[in-house]
This record gives structure tokens, sequence and C-alpha cells, in this order.
């Protein structure tokens, strides 16, 4: 059927397939401003930020199990020299074979500085020296900490590995993301680095870099010129490379944040507005019982219902069933959970079956009048509504039928 | 009551259908003994102390070819009848070698999701996995994330479909290290259903996953299994691009089969019109279950199962109240798989006597225990047919198939053709790999997956459109090449723009705007949107009727409001064809001399919705001219040859009148030879065709760029010719009906034109 070039070409004239963008300016080789050459294509540098590390703080180390995550890598050590914050810049956010990392900022504490090493390649062909740079750095620290990192860079070094055929150990990782949620979830307007350094360190980013744009910038850069329409790549790959460093060095101090809470719980949380409940959870997960109950009766005090229903239960599983009821029913009921839970209590603790369905009313006139914000700000989602709704009927029969049964 | 055979019922009813309207053919197959083969020595004891707790303790003779092939490293495709434990051919070696080695991994492909569900419930029974400690995990849409990550890494029989493998699997292709490490075999089922756009399609994702797994440094075998079609092999070499090996006879027993063939009474002789062909099979499955015996009724479309099943339970209660208790379930996609199960279970259990289904059943899921099939007009091909009517009577015991016709050409051909539904199946199924726009989407994919070195070519690629297609990709910015390497450069997901069951990405969406509402209803591929939902076309959706407010082509959104209009519309469409090439000449000859000639080539297709007519009067359309490039077969009809002749000796609209009734008898019988839709083929006819100067009439692919239909077709004109100029002489209407050239058609003056093109 002859020239199938030319009938590649004529799909190209009857516009099936986009026209050419205009030719690439000629590229321009060698390192940014700044940056020394590694290999081809492959560029590095150093940057160090000054953290006001305390001494001592460094000498007590952080508390691994603090970072543990359910079905994570081995255990991290616990030393701050043993950590590498790693971030990636990539060509694109969709994941899959086809993406690649062009920029990696590597992060370690030096002294009471914080070292940012910065990898950059400006083409395809630096990759494998980019990998091999990166791997190395994160080899000397042996502990990895990212953002996320365990669904997008953790994933990615791997996948960029093995398509380059460079062998990739398993690094201990920590996923700071997860204890993040685990700290601030529903007390912060979202969980987005950039979120954490305006509401809690005090840092507002300026002439930041959209996150969706930085793919095009560095395709654009890469191809040697202007591109995508984007006005001039070299400019804005500048803002890029700020832009990953900042990212490191917020990941690093949100990661000490986290531990100077861990470390005196009572203090800080109030500051740095961790829920009580949630973090009295973190601190009994930690094995420090005392302390998470005093945050839980201090959460009481201050009205917090579902802090007490947490305070209760935790009670009742140790089998201390005095402090459990007085707790309970010391609770004001100005939640569905807490009526339901003195209902479970009288029904079959005290088999008071019309005290018990009292309750149940209540919860029902809760659930039914109010939606949104209840019970000292813990929201209540419409599945969660739904699901009590359709309890609390089972609930109504089984105790109507109890009452029932008794009276006859 | 529900256990007779259909030796018992089969004369009664007989008659009764014969009295009903016509009873054009009924042939009796007999049944067959089986075949067996020793289960092979080198079986492992575990694999074959399970066969045994199933009570199979031989093979039958194409399970033991099949496994002494796999095992020999070759290829091959199975082609066998339903219920002949075909599942079997590629379990038995995949097992083996699984239990043999455990790094080996194997992929099984079905061409939908809910199958593939099925299958892994059977794959658990049959290939025992779970006993054997062998991991069989499905892998689509459906499966939770939680449950990927072990699929990917542990599965040892990862079972999914093109769809799932084209835009999840290879595009992650790092995330399955140890699969594609260790894949030693691709099992592709129903291969007859990859043909046309999809087919070509997914011969495509096959060409990536071979080039993935060589990256992994393995070379997987593939296994097919396929309906009767008339070229499962050729088919299979096609798709693979390596030698496959054909096993089409089974060693599976059979029992007795009556297949019968009824046509519904001419309602209106004149215009040829006869009863509906969903009324009459209502109606023949409702005495089938009055007489007992379990039933299976296939409709063309999920509208009408859901009709006809409550059609049924309605003249049903007649029955209810006479205690007989009689229930009819409908069966489709898009029913949740435990309503599914819910009713396979009934029909095991005896609570449901009757299922409604569309074809969503044909695809080799085991419902069982039914004695008749009534299968409501052709479902489009040989093997569908063959598959529907398998339904009934698969293990043992005499059964019944009745087809049930409707007023097409095509139905009507078979009424008098028992022998097409008899001997060997004359559909070929045609793909073309190397399509141009199917080849360059595949080319961005693999890009993706893989950097193209220099040389390197996607698949066997025999055209060398490799380097082309990557160029053109790079000029768009999709890649780029640096040091002898082609890099994906986009920031995109290429696979997920990709569909691999339809024209593209490019299909317009059907808005409900009724009332001040925004729901979405349906798509529609760019070309018939402006054919059908132009501006002011009524538009039929479930049934419910529409009216086009707006068709905005280039937001691809039509706008559609509920009407109660008393009219129809249809558009009438012009078709202009300018030829691109002319790659191949030939002629259909008899003894005295040449018919007509043909040519084949690139045709460039312009289409253009002009006014449309709404039965009450002409409408103006005014949307911009459809193009599209594709492969077309020119019939020509030159001075001195007898075609010429006969139409040169007429005036002018005497001809066109020829011709265009000859195209549209010869579209409407293409599907007898090659696996298609009459849809997938367009036709337009020239009196004085401007390219070649003489009557021309075109069978064009509606696929841009072709799937083969139109190479496929150049083999086939002789009989062809023939079968069209029968149709005209068979039948029995006056002067044109739906079942020939169609009411307005000339029928005398195009029954002697297809008479002389097909020599007679």
């Amino acid at each position: 059927m002859g020239g199938l070039k030319s009938r590649l070409s004529r799909l190209k004239d009857l516009g099936s397939i986009a026209p050419s963008p205009p030719a690439p300016t000629p590229r321009t080789v060698g390192p940014p401003p700044g940056w020394e050459a590694g290999e081809p294509h492959e560029y590095w540098r150093l940057t160090e930020t000054s953290f006001a590390l305390d001494p001592a703080d460094l000498e007590r180390g952080y508390d691994p199990r603090l970072f543990a995550q359910a079905g994570g890598a081995a255990s991290s050590s616990g030393r701050f020299e043993d950590l590498a914050f790693l971030d990636f810049e990539t060509t694109g956010l969709s994941g899959g074979a086809g993406t690649i990392a062009f920029l990696a900022a590597i992060g370690w504490f030096e002294g009471q500085n914080l070292v940012v090493l910065n990898v950059f390649i400006d083409d395809f062909p630096g990759e494998p020296a980019f990998l091999a740079r990166v791997l190395r750095n994160l080899a000397e620290r042996g502990t990895v900490v990212t953002y996320n990192g365990a669904s997008f860079d953790m994933p990615l070094l791997r996948t960029r590995c093995i398509l380059n055929r460079i062998p990739c150990q398993d690094f201990s990782h920590i996923d700071a993301l997860k204890t993040v949620r685990r700290f601030w979830s529903g007390s912060l307007s979202s969980c987005a680095l950039k979120a954490l350094e305006s509401e809690l360190l005090g840092y507002q980013r300026t002439d930041d870099i959209p996150g969706f744009l930085i793919p095009r910038i560095w395709l654009a850069y890469s191809a040697g010129g202007r591109g995508n329409g984007l006005e001039d790549p070299r400019a804005l790959m500048d803002r890029v490379f700020a832009h990953n460093v900042r990212d490191i060095v917020s990941l690093a101090r949100v990661f000490i944040l986290m531990n100077k809470i861990a470390e005196n719980p009572i203090r800080q949380a109030a500051r740095a507005r961790v829920r009580h409940s949630a973090l009295a959870t973190i601190l009994i997960g930690l094995g420090r019982r005392s302390e998470g109950i005093a945050l839980l009766e201090e959460a009481v005090v201050e009205g917090d219902s579902m802090a007490g229903l947490r305070l209760a239960s935790l009670l009742r599983r140790e089998g201390d069933w005095s402090s459990y009821e007085k707790i309970l029913m010391s609770l004001v009921e100005n939640d569905p959970r807490v009526s339901v839970a003195k209902a479970k209590y009288w029904e079959h603790r005290s088999l008071d079956y019309s005290a018990a369905l009292a309750c149940v009313e209540r919860a029902a006139t809760l659930l039914a009048a109010e939606s949104g914000i209840i019970g000292g700000s813990h929201r209540i989602s419409e599945a969660l509504r739904w699901r009590l709704l359709e309890d609390l009927a089972k609930r109504k029969r089984r105790l109507e039928f109890k009452s029932k049964g008794f009276r006859a | 009551m529900f256990r007779k055979t259909a030796t018992d019922f089969a004369p009664d009813f007989l008659a009764w259908l014969a009295a009903k309207g016509e009873l054009s053919w009924v042939r009796r197959l007999d049944s067959r003994v089986p075949l067996f083969a020793e289960i092979p020595a080198e079986i492992h004891p575990s694999l074959r102390k399970a066969l045994e707790l199933r009570g199979i303790r031989a093979l039958y003779t194409h399970q033991a070819q099949s496994y002494a092939l796999a095992r020999q490293g070759r290829n091959f495709v199975v082609v066998t009848p339903t219920a002949s434990g075909k599942t079997l051919c590629y379990n038995l070696p995949v097992i083996q070698t699984l239990l043999e080695n455990p790094e080996a991994r194997a992929l099984y492909l079905f061409p939908t999701k809910a199958l593939s569900q099925d299958q892994q419930a059977e794959l658990n029974e049959v290939s025992l996995a779970g006993e054997l400690g062998l991991k069989v995990q499905t892998y689509d849409g459906d499966t939770p994330s939680s449950l990927r990550a072990v699929a990917r890494t542990l599965g040892r029989i990862v079972i999914t479909n093109p769809d799932m493998l084209h835009s999840g699997i290879l595009p992650n292709h790092a995330k399955w290290v140890q699969f594609f490490s260790g894949l030693k075999y691709v099992v592709v089922d129903e291969l007859h259903s990859y043909r046309g756009v999809f087919g070509s399609h997914v011969g495509n994702v096959i060409r990536r996953l071979k080039r993935i797994a060589a990256f992994y440094g393995s070379a997987p075998r593939f296994i097919f299994s396929s309906a009767t079609i008339g070229n499962p092999d050729e088919l299979a070499m096609a798709m693979v691009e390596e030698d496959v090996t054909l096993i089409d006879s089974s060693g599976a027993g059979a029992g007795n089969k009556i297949v019968a063939f009824y046509n519904p009474p001419l309602e209106d002789p004149v215009r040829g019109m006869r009863r509906s062909a969903e009324l009459e099979s209502q109606d023949i499955a409702l005495k089938l279950l009055g007489l007992g015996v379990k039933t299976i009724l296939f409709a063309r479309s999920r509208l009408q199962v859901e009709l006809v099943s409550a059609y049924m339970n309605e003249s049903l209660a007649n029955f209810y109240n006479d205690n007989r208790g009689i229930a009819v379930r409908p069966y489709r996609s898009g029913l949740l798989p435990s309503e599914r199960r819910a009713i396979e279970k009934g029909l095991r259990e005896g609570t449901v006597h009757g299922v409604v289904s569309t074809n969503a059943l044909e695809l080799g899921i085991d419902i069982g225990g039914l004695d008749a099939a009534v299968i409501a007009g052709y479902p489009g091909s040989m093997a569908s047919f063959w598959q529907q009517a398998g339904r009934a009577g698969r293990r043992s015991g005499a059964s019944i198939a009745i087809f049930v016709a409707t007023s097409s050409p095509l139905d009507q051909y078979f009424s008098r053709h028992p022998e097409y539904f008899l001997s060997q199946s004359p559909e070929k199924a045609r793909i073309d790999l190397d399509n141009p726009y199917i080849f360059v989407d595949h080319a961005k994919c693999a890009a993706f997956e893989l950097p193209f070195l220099d040389g390197e070519r996607l698949g066997r690629d025999e055209a060398d459109q490799t380097s082309d297609a990557l160029e053109l990709l790079e000029e768009g910015g999709a890649v780029r090449h640096t040091q002898g390497k082609w890099h994906w450069s986009d920031e995109g997901y290429p696979s997920e723009k990709i569909s691999l069951r339809s024209a593209g990405a490019d299909n317009v969406v059907i808005i409900d705007a009724t009332a001040g509402s925004s729901k979405v209803i349906g798509e529609m591929d760019r070309p018939s949107a402006k054919e059908l939902i132009f501006d002011k076309a009524v538009y039929i959706h479930l049934g419910i009727q529409y009216q086009v407010k707006k068709l905005d082509i280039e937001a691809r959104i039509c706008k559609v409001e509920k009407s109660s209009l008393e009219y129809w519309t249809d558009a009438v469409v012009k078709t202009d064809l300018k030829v691109l090439t002319e790659d191949a000449q030939g002629s259909v000859s008899v003894a005295r001399g040449e018919l007509f000639r043909w040519s084949l080539g690139d045709v460039l297709v312009r289409s253009q919705a002009e006014k449309y007519n709404e039965n009450v009067g002409y409408g103006e359309i005014s949307l911009p001219p459809e193009e599209m490039q594709t492969r077309a077969l020119s019939l020509l009809f030159p001075p001195g040859s007898p075609s010429g002749d006969f139409l040169s000796a007429m005036d002018p609209s005497r001809a066109a009148s020829a011709l265009s009734g000859a195209a549209t008898v010869i579209r409407s019988l293409c599907p007898i030879f090659v696996l298609c839709d009459q849809r997938d083929i367009g036709v337009s006819e020239r009196v004085r065709d401007p390219h070649f100067q003489i009557p021309a009439i075109y069978l064009f692919d509606r696929y841009p760029g072709g799937t083969g239909l139109a190479e496929a077709l150049s083999d086939k004109l002789g009989p062809l010719m023939g079968a069209a100029s029968e149709i005209l002489s068979s039948c029995g209407c006056a002067s044109g009906c739906p079942s020939c050239v169609g009411v307005e058609g000339r029928k005398g003056l195009v029954a002697k034109f297809l008479s002389v093109l097909a020599g007679q």
C-alpha cells in the first residue's frame, strides 16, 4: 500500500495530529548559575539554612515509634543525623513509567543547620547520573523522610531505577504526611505543606510557582527554549529550584515540631493547634498512658465530649468500671454519639431499658436537628449520620422488645 | 416438570411452530462420542489429584493436544464448541508450569470485566488454585486499591481485560517487576471478539506487552481460544505476529441438538413486512415454558430484554394462578454481580425457568441447565449465533435452538441457506495493526512506557512506520529525540485519552437539558452525531423521545430536551470521495470473461448532512462536512464488460438507480463473509466516477485508516455478488421490500444488474 510515511503525513494534513510548534531555540549548555557540573547534563549545588537547633534536642533524638507506619519499612534509628529529607520535582503528576524526576532536594542536619543538596538534570540523558547521586546521598544517611512519599516519591524513585537498570536499596522510610494527619487532621484548613507553613510555622510563601506548572516548565527548558506558551523557562526554573528547597526546609521544620509536641505535649499542644484527643491517642499509642489521660481530662473540662468518650472507653477496656461510669455520666449529651454510649451503658450494664430508650430518643433528636458541626467541633459526616440513624432504629426496636418482654 | 429434553417435546412443538408461521428449515445434529486421551504422566501429583476430585480421569483429545503444544513452547489457538472443556486447554499447561516454577506467572485476558470475574470463580474451582496454593487475582477497574499491590506482587495468574492492560498495567509496568520477569503464558480468550477497530487496538496493546516483557527478559507464549470463525489461526497470527498452531477438532462429546429456522408470517406481503421477531420470540418462549421446557431468549438490546421479560411475566400471570409458578428473569450487562449470581442459582435450583438476555451471556458464562434457546434476529455473526444456541443443552441430552428471522436481507438470506449455519463458518475476522491512526496512538503509549531506541520498531511493523510516527510525535512535542533515544516529553498520561473501543476520544456527549436539568444520557462518535443529532433532530434514547436543541461540535456537546413530536427525522447525507492511492487491482471473471474490475486503496471521504427529512417536509442542516481518510474497495464497471455494457445501455438516472440499489444490497450482505456490522461499511456510487471515468461503487471502511475490511472483501467478491443476486431473485415481494432493495428500490432493474455481476 506504499508510502506509509505519506499516509501518516496525510493524516497530519487532515489535521488529526497537532501542527508542529515553532522550532526550538538552540540549547545553551552548562550549569545554571551557582551550580556545579557533575556528569553530562547533571548538576548539583548545596545550600544551608540556619535552624537554630538545640544541641540537647539533637542529642536526645526522636521517637521512631511516632513515625512508625502500618506495613512500613524497617523502623528508623531515632537519631537525627541518620535522616535525609527528600523531595522530587517531576515531569508529570499522574505517575507511570513516562514520568521522570528532574530535580531532587535532599536535606540533612549539620550542626545547628539544615544542609540541602539539589540535584538537577537539564535533559533526559542525565538521568542515570542523577539517580546515582541521589541514591548515594540517601544511603549515606539511611532513613528517608518525605511528605507523601509513600505514594509518590518512593515508588517514583524505584520506578526510575528499574527503568535505568540501577539497583535501588530498600531505604527505611518515614512518610511525615501520615503522622501530620494524625496530629492535625481536621484542625487545620488542610494538611498540605503550604497550609502547615502559614498556619503553624508562620511562614508565607511569596512568588511560589504553582505545582501544576512545574512539569511543563522543565519540558520547555530541556527542549532548549520557549514552548507551551511559557515566557522564559530559565527564569521560571529558578523559581522551581526555590520551591523545591522550600519544601525540604518546611518538611524538616514540621518534623522537628512534631517531636517537640510529643516531648512536651501539655505545654505545646494548644499552641500548635493539635486537638487534645488526637494527641492523647498518639501518646497512649506510644505507651505514655498517664500523659494521654491527663490530656483527655483537660479536654473534657473544656467541653470536648468526644475526648470524654475516648477516655471512658479506655477506662472500660482497662476494666475500671467505676471510673468509666463516672466519666460517662458526667458527659453532656451534646453529641448523639455520647447519647448512644450512655444508651449502651443503660442497656447492657444497668439493664435499665427505659433509661436507654430515653438516650436513644435524645440521640435521634440531636441527629435530626444538627448537621455539620456538633459536639465540640467533631464533624459528623453524611455517611456516619446514616449509619448512626440505622443503628438507632435497630437499637430502639430491640430496646422496645426487651422492655415489653420484661413487662409481660 | 422442568426436565424435558428436546426429543420429548420437539414433534409437537415443531408442528405448532409450522402452523404459526414459516418453518424454513430444521436440522438435527447428531450426538458425538467423546474421544479421550490419558492425563500426561508428568502432571504434578497435586494437580492430578485435584482433577480427579472433580471427576476428571482422562483428557479430551484436544485438551491433550493443547497441553503438548504448550509444553513445546508453541503458540496455539483452540477452536471448539461451547461446553467442550476449553478452559482446561489453557489451565492445565499454565498450572503445571506454575507448579514447577515458583517464579512463573500467567496473564489471562478477557474482553470484558464481568467475564473476568466469572473466570476467576471458575479458575478457583477448576484450577483448584486454592488447594494448589496458586494465587489467582482479578485486576480491573473494580479491584480495590488495597488488593492491587497484592495482585501485582503475589498474583501468579492475573486476570484482566485489554483496557486495563492498556491504561493501568503497562504504563505502570515497573510496579509489576516480578510479574513481567516471570511471565510465561498469555491467555487470550474469546479471540473472535477482537476484530475491527477493537482488535486492531488490542493487537497493538499486545505489541506493547511483548516489548515490556522483553525489557524484563521474558518472552511469553500465547494461547488463544476462539468461537468458530473462518480464520481463527490467521486472526491469532495477525494479533501476535508470530506462528500460531490451530487446534480445531474437539474430542468432547455432545448431545442431540435440533436447530430450527423460523420466519415470522408476512403481515404485508406487498411491502414485505413480517411480524416482529421480538414479538414472535416472546410467543415461542412462552409456548416452550408452557410445555415445561427451560428456555433462554436472546433479544438484541438491553431495552428489549427488559420489555420482553416484563411482557412474558405478565403473560405468565395466568399460569401463575394455575399454580405453575414459572418465573422469567432479565439477564443482561449492567446487572450487579450479586443479581446475576442469584439468577444463575435460581436456574440451577429450579426457581427460575426462563431467562431473557442480551449477548452478555454469549460470552462463555455458564448458567447451564437450559433446554431451549430462542434467538430473535441474527446476532451479528455465526460465532455469536452458535454461542447463543450453545446455551441450550451444554452437557448432554437433546436440546433445541430456534432462530427467529427479522425482515432484514441477511436474515432472509439465511432462511434459504441452512448450509451457512451447518458447514464451516465463512466469516473472516480482520484486524489491521498498522492502521496509521491506531499505530500512532500506541506508539505514543509505548514511548511513555519505555523510550524508543533509534531503529527500534513497535511490533513487527512490516510497514516500517515506527520512526515516521515518532518523528510526527516529536513535531507535536509529545516525544523528544536525544542521544539515540526517543523520550516521552509530555506531562500527560497518553493511554488515559485513548479508548480501545471507539473511534477515538472524539465523542459528542448527549445531555438531557429538559427543564433546566443537565444529565448525561449518552455519547456518540462525531461523524454519526452530525448525521443523527443535528439541531432539531428527533433522538430516541431508551425508548424516550428527545429533540435536539443544540449540537455544539466544537465543544462536543449535544443538548436535548424531552419531546413528544409526531415525526422522526432522517438526514440526507451527501458523500464525496477522492481516490488517493490505487494499491491493488483485480477483476471478477467467469468462463466467458471478465464481469467487472476492482481497485483497492486509500480514499478521502467527505460527507455532509445537508438537509433532513422530517416526513412532513425538509429542513436545512448547517454543519461542517466530516472528512476522513480510509481504505476503500472500488467496484468498477468498464465499457466492454457485461456490467459496463448493461449500464451504458440505459439513461444515467436508471443507471444510478441500478447502482444504488445494488450497493445497498451488497452492503447489507457483507456480514456474511467478513466479521463486521453493516454499519462498519459505507457505500457510495457514481454513474461516471471522476477518478476512474467509468461507473463505480465504493465500499469503504467507516473507521479512519481502515481495519482490513476492504482488503477482506476483495477476496470475497464472487460469492458476495452471488448472494446479492440471489436475495433479489428469491424475494417474494412485488416491487422491493425491507428484505431486499428497500421499499423505494427498483427491484426488477437491480435484480438484473446483480445477476450480471454474479455472471448469471
